[in-house]
């Protein structure tokens, strides 16, 4: 595990109710270090939710959002964060769930031994400039600093400054010393579907979007002019086509510039011609449809409050030359959710256009096509902006890694969920992440980013030995979602896990929904600075309240894919 | 539904002891044939001297119906054949004597026709009946248009139902046997059409809801059918009428409107599509025909009571803006009863009686 902090007091998921013991046992049964995670009895439920009740009384815990459980009647999530003389403590977070007026469980992420000097020495402006300077940010950029106690990896904490902006295609978090003027810590908190890799010139090979069936838009109209507003969906999905310009999509994605609904993608005629407005903006929609009937949530934030802002055509092929790689990388060959990022601080969803004809990424040697063309792809960057909305689980290492990992689960749920076919053909729902876009272009070459059901075919680890424990990528939060998504797979559909032997007995394709609804409320429920092992203690709980309690097919399938991918 | 045409009252002719009429015929020639029938085909029943002076009975065009004063026999002679002389027949067995200037027949008033047996003799006819159509058709409504970017249908049965009516017709005989008349019927029925939809669903292609339901129909055939008729009097109080001709429907019924699934779809995911039919009334005029006979018992004169059996058939096709019309079919089986009432005809007035010629005065 690829921790950034020490967790001082040990993350608790504790369930109160009847058959506690039950669990411990059966958690025991599973070799499940004893005592690590799980707290096996009320009276230590009922301790912790009064050490929380008193931090909350002491303004060491306050309550920041109560989320309703779609799935079960009565109960609801209260997120309380934590906070030393006032000031946050990033990662610091419990999350209690309650049945009315009784706590049921408690999963938190709790700093103790803090002692440090609350006063800051670098004013927010002067941390402002070490932002701009350490990120490139345009000098028009606003950043905000918020001061936080900072928890540092080797135990000790640190008041710093708390700052985010977008900078090109990245969505840089920066904390800088209050103190020293140091930075302290970084990473980029956009949400994307793959890391970013390099591209090369190559043979033309006559790329064209695959995605050629037929689907219905929802859109607006006005006279002639269709507009891409889907007015149908209790949401506003709004699909922007920014015409390839580079320039303004920069503008926009930074902040600097407001969407206007002259950006809206339009259409004359009853055919919606552009293939890419197409894809992206009825994708978008059928995975608000599938996240309202699977899990009865309803948009990003469960309430459609936040809009749904879909950015197709940010680059222009032709013009791929024409910028440097590291600033339109992900606008050619990535797509990446934006929370609050716009000028309005709107959640964007931007789909990269792809590569001109004749390049293919280096590292993969697949070429890249309209990103629009996967489901899997859109449905991803989505259940980002759901994600961010509740866990909102902090974009580096594991908690990153298992936000990764809950976007390809629903990417390739919300396929199965859509799709007509299943298979490993094109527009047919598996578990392969992006195939539609990601293409065989060089000798060996396969399609898709990640392969969920298989991920050490596409060199992703599929145990938690196997991590990647380095610093790129955020600590690897694409590489090592698969671990967790490996464990979602096995879940449903069964099978051994080749790095530990171990087998697990599925619920089938055909129940695969109880499976998706267990890891919908587990990971949605999680803190922000949530490791693996909580995420398998949420989805363990989660298959108890929803399936029957202790021993059900769902908890047994679940509990045996965490151990099999070594998550305990 | 109850329609009704012309019912033919049954005229019984009496074709015996009728009176001769106040006229005479002398026979022109020797082994004039005397025939059993108005025809130069029919029996020949006697054959008569020249002068013979017979009774004139009737007068049935260019033939005499005559009667033999002594005999009482009767049979026909052509018109051609005689000397009609106004008065009575002289003594029996006495021929006219010679020197008698004959009267020319055609200065003789023309007598009326007598009727035979099997001739109808009302001149007109009044029926009133109940009656019962069924064997109605059921008909269907297709409706298509677009919807979110799709094509909703909609099908609608509309059933076949009996149904009870009222038939008035009245006629007048015009020839012999044969009437020319109308009549109106109408049938009015209340139906429960059913329907089905398929809805296209707002979001995705193909996946469409289905919708069913059902809406009250009311269906109103006007009638008017006109007859030409023929009577076949069975017996002095039965008549047997077939008749034949046009009809003339005006058909109400009542429809989806052009669109007429309002869907209902619950509101988002729209996945359990409802919809209510929303109806109109269209009126069409269509031609069909219509056959039948009737048969009449007269307790009285004038009066009786008779049944009919009749089948005609329409279609009116009902339109619906930017819709298929709908082809309604009317009519069906008819079976009714209910009131006859013929009017006879007058009877004719007697040909005034010649003066007889007065003898010679002798001074």
């Amino acid at each position: 595990m690829n921790k950034t902090s020490r967790l001082v007091a040990v993350v608790l998921t504790l369930v109160v109710a009847l058959g506690v013991l039950t669990v411990a046992q059966r958690v025991s049964g599973d070799s499940v270090g004893a005592g690590r995670l799980l707290s096996t009895d009320e009276q230590t439920v009922r301790d912790l939710d009064t050490r929380l009740a008193r931090m909350e009384q002491t303004h060491e815990l306050r309550l920041r959002a109560t989320q309703i459980d779609t799935m079960v009647p009565g109960r609801s999530f209260e997120r309380l964060d934590q906070y030393y003389h006032g000031v946050p403590v990033f990662g610091g977070e419990a999350v209690r769930e309650a049945d009315r007026d009784v706590t049921r469980s408690i999963t938190a992420s709790l700093y103790n031994g803090i002692a440090i000097d609350i006063n800051p020495r670098l004013s927010p402006a002067s941390a402002a400039a070490i932002f701009m300077n350490a990120t490139g940010a345009d000098a028009r950029t606003t950043v905000n600093p918020q001061l936080v106690v900072l928890p540092r990896g080797d135990g000790s904490f640190v008041l710093a400054y708390r700052m985010s902006a977008v900078v090109r295609a990245s969505l840089p978090v920066v904390f800088v010393n209050a103190t020293t003027g140091g930075v302290e810590r970084r990473y980029n908190n956009l949400r994307t579907q793959q890391a970013t890799a390099l591209i090369g010139s190559g043979v033309l090979v006559g790329e064209n979007l695959v995605s050629s069936d037929l689907k219905k838009v929802s859109c607006a109209v006005q006279g002639s002019i269709y507009t891409a507003q889907d007015l149908m969906r209790p949401v506003s999905i709004q699909t922007y086509d920014l015409k390839g310009s580079f320039t303004r999509t920069d503008s926009i994605v930074n902040g600097l510039t407001a969407l206007t609904t002259t950006d809206l993608a339009t259409n004359t005629g009853s055919t919606w011609t552009d293939s890419v407005v197409v894809d992206g903006h009825t994708y978008v929609g059928w995975t608000y449809d599938y996240f309202y009937k699977r899990d009865g949530w309803k948009g990003f934030d469960g309430n459609n409050v936040r809009l749904v802002s879909v950015i197709v055509h940010p680059v222009n092929r032709a013009d791929l030359n024409k910028y440097a790689w590291t600033d339109v990388a992900d606008y050619y060959a990535n797509a990446f959710f934006c929370g609050q990022c716009g000028y309005h601080n709107e959640d964007l969803m931007v789909f990269g256009e792809g590569l001109p004809s004749g390049y293919y990424l280096s590292d993969t040697g697949q070429y890249a096509d309209y990103f629009v063309a996967s489901l899997s792809i859109v449905a991803h960057e989505y259940t980002h902006g759901v994600t961010t909305s509740t866990s909102n689980l902090i974009y580096q290492n594991e908690s990153g890694a298992l936000d990764e990992a809950f976007s390809d689960m629903m990417g390739q749920s919300v396929g199965f969920f859509e799709r007509t076919a299943t298979g490993s053909g094109l527009l047919q729902a598996d578990y392969l992440q992006g195939k539609e876009t990601f293409r065989p272009k060089q000798p060996g070459s396969v399609y898709g980013s990640r392969n969920i059901g298989n991920p050490s075919a596409m060199g992703d680890p599929d145990h938690y030995a196997l991590r990647y424990t380095g610093t790129d990528d955020n600590g690897g939060v694409h590489t090592n979602s698969t671990i967790a998504s490996y464990a979602f797979y096995l879940a449903i559909e069964g099978g051994t896990n080749h790095t530990s032997g171990l087998s697990v007995t599925g619920v089938g394709a055909a129940n695969r929904a109880q499976i998706e609804r267990a890891f919908f409320r587990g990971f949605t429920t999680l803190p922000a600075n949530a490791t693996f092992s909580m995420a398998r203690a949420k989805t363990i709980q989660a298959a108890r309240d929803l399936y029957g309690g202790i021993g059900s097919a769902v908890e047994t399938a679940i509990t045996q894919a965490w151990t099999a991918v070594g998550v305990f | 539904m109850i329609r009704r045409w012309l019912v033919w009252l049954p005229v019984v002719l009496s074709v015996t002891a009728v009176p001769a009429l106040a006229a005479t015929v002398t026979v022109r020639a020797d082994k004039t044939p005397l025939r059993a029938a108005a025809s130069n085909s029919a029996l020949v029943v006697a054959e008569l001297k020249a002068g013979t002076v017979l009774e004139l009975v009737d007068v049935d065009r260019d033939w005499y119906r005559v009667r033999d004063p002594r005999t009482k026999r009767e049979g026909f002679l052509p018109a051609s054949a005689v000397v009609l002389q106004p008065g009575p027949a002289p003594v029996a067995g006495s021929p006219q004597k010679p020197g008698t200037k004959p009267v020319p027949a055609r200065s003789a008033p023309k007598p009326r026709r007598v009727p035979r047996k099997g001739d109808w003799t009302d001149s007109g006819y009044l029926f009133v009946n109940g009656m019962f159509e069924g064997g109605s058709s059921p008909f269907t409504q297709s409706q298509s248009w677009t919807y979110f970017a799709e094509t909703a249908t909609a099908t609608v049965e509309y059933p076949a139902r009996n149904a009870a009516g009222f038939d008035v017709a009245g006629g007048v005989r015009v020839w012999r046997n044969l009437a020319v008349g109308a009549g109106v019927t109408i049938v009015s029925r209340s139906t429960t059409a059913t329907y089905t939809g398929s809805i296209p669903n707002p979001l995705y292609l193909n996946r469409p809801s289905t919708v069913s339901g059902s809406f009250a129909a009311s269906n109103t055939e006007t009638g008017i059918h006109l007859q030409a008729a023929w009577g076949i009097p069975v017996s002095p109080k039965m008549l047997v009428v077939v008749f034949a001709g046009p009809s003339i429907f005006s058909v109400s019924q009542t429809v989806l409107q052009s669109q007429g699934l309002t869907v209902s779809s619950g509101g988002y995911p729209y996945d359990r599509a409802t919809a209510t039919a929303a109806t109109s009334s269209g009126s069409k005029t269509a031609i069909g025909f219509g056959a039948g006979a009737d048969i009449s018992y007269y307790f009285s004169k004038t009066m009786g009571v008779g049944g009919m059996i009749r089948f005609t058939r329409a279609t009116a096709s009902i339109a619906t803006t930017g819709q298929p019309d709908v082809a309604v079919t009317a009519g069906g089986f008819q079976v009714g009863g209910g009131i006859r009432i013929r009017f006879p005809a007058p009877k004719p007035a007697r040909p005034a009686t010649p003066k007889p010629t007065p003898p010679p005065r002798k001074d």
